[in-house]
């Protein structure tokens, strides 16, 4: 069984739809499962947000030091979204917490500023040409309001447990009408930062240097139990999704981009059988890259 | 030469006597069937008609062909009747899962509701592994069958139906001796049996949630997809399988209740959304009833009342 079939096994036996995509930056070689279906996002969108943040400065229309005043903003789990004073953050600060803690409340400031168009403006720049940017973060609690037809998070999700079609149908699971793309698509992004050719090299490398500073280590992460193993990702989580995109460096230089979405059968909030399926599917693939890296004589 | 197709614009023209009225009745533009009307004449190699500028005749060789023709469409208009009829006959073949959920003997019970109403419906039973049938519906391996609730995409379905969730312990089990188990005297030692969460991801979260609620919180969770492999789990590992029922209790288990029935498995009759027939839609009809009247199903309504508590106190997703 090639590694593409064992990935989709793994998929297949844990009952959700899944696809990923590996490529070594430094080769041409890939890992694709399911790799053009365009899948929702989620969170993951923030990569592009902070690239389309780092580009605008690079252009000089934004400081990246100004402090933007924290008033009433988007709700989340983590971060400004949770917590409850008015504060004064930089614009690359608000970048940080988007990215390290997938702070909504930080990431809608800079939609805020910046506009979705911008963020389309990264896809269409690097070739992103099935990935588009449709929601902010508080439109994801939005439509899951809406369409569970509830005033708060409790309540939409007691109805989502107990009606499925309503699960079924969530607009943030359908990459039609959220932030959607492929797996094929990110690590195209992935690679454009690692390469500095996302945006000016500095701006590249600040971006790199928030996604390794993400605090999750359950899902890409869990795959790899080895300190010389460095994993900078970033997390989409949502009723019914769990997704991570990320790249992983080896201790003999492999560097290999990875993107891993899932659509999970129920809307449980925790589903850790489902991270460890992302780490142990992108650790699958990346031991496919090494071996083949290795036959090259790298 | 398609023959009946000449035969066919032959007699119109015969019956109408005129070029131009045959051409109406048949949707097609004078000249062409002039031009079949002498393909014809060629083939036949006799004149069928005599065509003066006031009138068209039929001549005796085209009276006589005018009978036979018509003989011969009628036959042809009798073939598309019968099979259009076996059509019917065969498409009123309806296959029906049968599984751990859905034992034969109660399709038994189908044959003769069916046989009382109208039209000829056979039911063709299909022996399946496992108690999952979504997947054959959906693939179209059969016709109707039991699926647990919910239903997945691309099917249709009855009004629920539902059955309590009882222990399958061991026959010597001290507990077996009460009539019915209380979960909070399982043990959190005990280890529990249940679907596998990716076959049925939200009875395997529900029940375990209601494990929890209900003072039973098993420290180790096993998997078994069937009555039987479970009785192994709960004689080889002294576990208990949560489960409804089974049609035949394994050699050297028990099944008893549980206290108050605070779990209920859920299903539906299921058939695929784009079915067309409509002998499905009466033998799915005809399940949900003999299931119901067999009692050991009651009608049901989803399960809602165990929502989960919100694991942060978030306000937003």
């Amino acid at each position: 069984m090639d590694t593409a079939d064992r990935i989709r096994k793994a998929f297949d036996a844990h009952g959700v739809r899944g696809s990923l995509h590996a490529i070594d930056l430094d080769a041409r070689a890939e890992v694709a499962v399911g790799a053009d279906r365009p899948m929702p996002l989620a969170s993951v969108f923030k990569v592009a947000l902070a690239t389309a943040v780092w580009r605008a400065a690079d252009r000089g229309e934004l400081d990246l030091t100004e402090r933007v005043e924290v008033g009433p903003r988007s709700g989340g789990p983590t971060g400004l979204g949770a917590m409850l004073d008015p504060a004064a953050v930089s614009v690359r600060d608000l970048g940080y917490l988007a990215l390290a803690l997938s702070d909504n409340g930080a990431a809608d400031l800079l939609v805020d500023r910046l506009g979705l168009a911008a963020v389309q403006d990264v896809h269409d720049a690097l070739g992103m040409r099935t990935t588009a940017a449709r929601h902010a973060c508080r439109d994801f609690s939005r439509t899951i309001l809406e369409d569970t037809g509830t005033e708060d998070a409790a309540a939409a999700a007691a109805v989502l447990v107990a009606d499925e079609e309503r699960f079924r149908e969530l607009r943030v699971r359908d990459a039609g009408q959220t932030n959607g793309g492929s797996a094929r698509d990110q690590t195209r992004l992935l690679r454009a930062l690692w390469q500095d050719e996302a945006a000016a090299p500095a701006s590249c490398a600040a971006v790199r240097r928030l996604m390794g500073l993400q605090v999750w280590p359950h899902r890409i992460a869990s795959g790899f139990a080895d300190d010389a193993v460095l994993v900078a990702g970033k997390t989409g989580t949502l009723p019914g999704v769990r997704n991570e995109v990320g790249v992983v460096e080896g201790p003999g230089g492999l560097r290999v981009a990875i993107a891993v979405f899932l659509l999970a059968p129920t809307p449980a909030a925790s589903m850790p059988h489902l991270d460890a399926l992302i780490g142990t599917t992108a650790r699958t693939a990346y031991d496919d890259l090494a071996r083949r890296a290795a036959d090259d004589g790298r | 030469m398609d023959l009946l197709r000449h035969l066919r614009y032959f007699v119109a023209v015969a019956e109408e006597l005129h070029f131009g009225r045959a051409a109406d009745r048949l949707h097609i533009a004078q000249s062409p069937l002039s031009q079949r009307i002498r393909a014809l004449e060629r083939e036949l190699g006799a004149d069928l008609f005599v065509r003066t500028t006031r009138q068209v005749r039929l001549t005796p060789v085209g009276g006589v062909l005018l009978v036979e023709a018509r003989a011969v469409l009628d036959r042809v208009g009798q073939l598309d009747a019968a099979i259009e009829a076996a059509r019917d006959t065969a498409s009123a073949t309806v296959r029906v899962g049968v599984s751990t959920d859905l034992p034969a003997a109660t399709l038994a019970s189908l044959v003769g509701v069916l046989a009382d109403g109208a039209g000829d419906v056979r039911v063709d039973p299909v022996e399946l592994a496992g108690p999952g049938q979504a997947r054959e519906l959906r693939d179209r391996h059969v016709d109707v069958g039991l699926v647990r609730w919910p239903a997945p995409a691309g099917l249709r379905h009855a009004a629920p139906i539902e059955r309590p969730v009882g222990a399958l312990i061991a026959q010597d089990d001290p507990l077996a001796s009460a009539e019915e188990i209380e979960l909070h005297e399982l043990g959190a030692l005990r280890p529990v049996v249940l679907p596998p969460w990716a076959a049925e991801p939200r009875t395997h979260d529900r029940t375990l949630r209601t494990c929890h609620a209900l003072g039973y919180a098993p420290r180790e969770v096993l998997t078994a997809e069937g009555p039987d492999f479970a009785a192994g789990l709960v004689l080889t590992r002294g576990a208990v399988a949560l489960l409804d029922a089974p049609a035949r209790t394994p050699a050297g288990t028990a099944w008893r209740p549980i206290a108050g029935g605070p779990l209920t498995t859920v299903a539906v009759v299921a058939w695929h959304a784009e079915e067309r027939r409509p002998a499905v839609e009466r033998v799915a009809g005809a399940l949900h009833d003999a299931l119901l009247a067999s009692g050991s199903w009651t009608a049901g309504r989803p399960p809602s009342g165990t929502a989960p508590r919100p694991p942060r106190p978030a306000d937003a997703f």
